[in-house]
């Protein structure tokens, strides 16, 4: 297994193109972190000083945001490159059990997708905090931030996994792009229907846990799980999701 | 090695390998012929477990190929030249294979020299011809030094050189032990390395036999007789069970009797013979035989009231 992980990591870095994404896809997120930070004048309509310390630190974090929607974008392309120009054929013959393939390939992607999260939300953590210190306010508590940023580094490996098992399913970059970001805007879906059905539905979804565990969603609002549950709730996601995967994969003649 | 019981392989429209019973014999190599849409390609990928089958098993080992512990140490293959990442330069693409199968990298470097490639190890494929594709596919397969070598058309797009060079390299392969099982439309160059050959029409075997017995059976082998008594000889040698057509007033076309039986019998009958030539088919004769009839996709002539073109 460590060994198709290893070769799973070669096909990612060996590539000029994927050398050049990948850093420009966290240097990118982290600016557009401090660009969400400074333009709340145009997108909330209050300045940056009447900001909260942690809005102030919120808005910088949706640079993990961004950094996630460009790891989904690269993990689909590079599943789906496989499919669509044989080259899993090649692969496959040493790999051939398809259940390892797909661990091999969910595990490279996960850990990239968590190593680039945990970068991207430190520094635009640290980022928040240099606003913050550089306006005279105080910076927000450690315990705080830190729950914060936890549950924002979730974000990325768990839509990324999702993204890798879409595209496994679907053999196919724009399903495996399109459905990751379906079940991203699911809470927005959600809203169209009668309460009831929200209050049953919204909390098992993955937003509601990722908010539960960043701390955004608090007692007593629609979204709040518990810290557990959450954590259970992308782990299901997760499986199920894989489980799909893995039985389509296995499935299917390639 | 390779074992195939029963294999069936059947799609929504057409059955693509029916009920077949293979054993890919170490030491030589097979040719794997059948005209298009026979099936071979279908079976190869069965055997790699690109595709499953309907019914029967393969095996490799006594194993399903999937289920083998180090698989590029059992078979290596080429069956798609396109199916690289074009992305990658030669040394990576067979790093990652090395990397899968834990092999040493210094394996890479030798395969890159072994295909002649090295000059260009660190070039982007994506600027490579088919033919150097073809090499790269025909190293990848060599990667686990593995031993059944399986390859799917690999002489289309090599040059001369390169032909010939794959065609030593097969047959070395051979005189390690390793079996080859090589598909080609090229029947020519089949001839020229197999020692076996399969040949698979419409999803159905229809031979599976040394090129020596292969020959024998054909109808289109046969001893060209020349004698000065050519009727009374034609009499004695059918009746010692060979079959004798008549073609020219003094030509006899032998078939069931080999040249050193009729050289005996003339000789012990006091008959003169002027020539004993031994005619072989040659792969394309045999094969033509063997599929007659039983091809999905043929083509017409153009213009059907011109028997020739030119």
């Amino acid at each position: 297994m460590i060994q198709a992980i290893r070769a799973e990591w070669r096909k990612v870095w060996f590539p000029k193109s994927s050398r050049l994404y990948l850093p420009i896809a966290v240097i990118s997120s982290i600016l557009t972190g401090l660009v969400f930070s400074f333009t709340t004048q145009i997108t909330q309509n209050r300045a940056l000083s009447e900001l909260k310390p942690m809005e102030v630190i919120s808005a910088n974090m949706l640079g993990v945001d961004v950094s996630t929607i460009l790891l989904m974008l690269f993990v689909a392309v590079q599943i789906g490159k496989e499919f669509q120009g044989k080259t899993i054929q090649t692969y496959l013959t040493a790999t051939p059990a398809r259940s390892r393939y797909f661990a091999a390939k969910a595990l490279t992607f996960c850990l990239l997708s968590l190593a680039v999260g945990i970068i991207v939300a430190l520094v635009t953590l640290f980022n928040g905090q240099l606003i913050l210190s550089a306006t005279h306010r105080q910076a927000v508590s450690a315990s705080e931030v830190w729950q914060f940023a936890a549950g924002c580094i979730a974000m990325p490996p768990f839509y990324v996994l999702l993204t890798v098992c879409a595209t496994f399913s679907s053999r196919n970059t724009a399903t495996g792009i399109v459905a990751p970001f379906v079940v991203m805007f699911l809470p927005a879906i959600a809203e169209l229907f009668p309460k009831t059905l929200q209050n049953t539905f919204i909390p098992t979804l993955p937003a509601s846990a990722i908010h539960t565990l960043s701390g955004m969603a608090q007692k007593g609002s629609i979204e709040y799980t518990g810290i557990l549950a959450a954590f259970i709730i992308l782990v299901l996601w997760v499986l199920l999701s894989s489980a799909l995967a893995i039985w389509n994969f296995r499935k299917k003649d390639i | 090695m390779i074992q195939i019981m029963n294999l069936t392989k059947k799609y929504a429209d057409k059955t693509a390998v029916n009920n077949i019973n293979l054993y890919v014999h170490p030491g030589v190599v097979t040719g794997f012929l059948g005209p298009n849409g026979a099936g071979k390609t279908t079976t190869m990928r069965i055997i790699l477990g690109l595709a499953a089958p309907t019914s029967g098993r393969v095996t490799v080992d006594g194993k399903p190929y999937a289920s083998l512990e180090q698989p590029l140490i059992k078979i290596g293959a080429m069956l798609d030249a396109s199916a690289i990442d074009v992305r990658l330069t030669p040394r990576q693409h067979l790093t990652i294979l090395a990397t899968v199968a834990g092999i040493n990298k210094g394996r890479v470097d030798e395969l890159l020299a072994f295909v002649g490639l090295q000059k260009v190890a660190n070039k982007k494929m994506s600027e490579f011809s088919f033919g150097m594709r073809q090499r790269i596919g025909i190293a990848g397969a060599l990667i686990g030094d593995p031993e059944t070598v399986m390859m799917d058309e690999p002489f289309n797009g090599l040059d001369v050189q390169g032909i010939h060079w794959l065609r030593t390299l097969l047959k070395d392969l051979t005189k390690q032990g390793k079996a080859v099982l090589v598909s080609s439309h090229l029947l020519s160059e089949v001839q020229e390395i197999a020692d076996r050959i399969i040949v698979l029409a419409r999803g159905e075997l229809i031979a599976d036999m040394s090129m020596d017995e292969m020959q024998a059976r054909s109808s289109s082998s046969y001893v060209q007789v020349q004698s000065d008594n050519i009727s009374e000889l034609r009499k004695i040698l059918i009746a010692n069970g060979a079959q004798a057509n008549l073609v020219e007033p003094e030509v006899l076309r032998i078939r069931k009797m080999n040249a050193r039986r009729i050289g005996d019998i003339a000789f012990a009958n006091g008959f003169r013979i002027y020539e004993l030539v031994n005619h072989q088919p040659s792969l394309e004769q045999l094969f033509s035989e063997l599929v007659e009839g039983k091809t999905d996709f043929e083509g017409t002539n153009l213009n059907p009231n011109k028997k020739e073109l030119i």
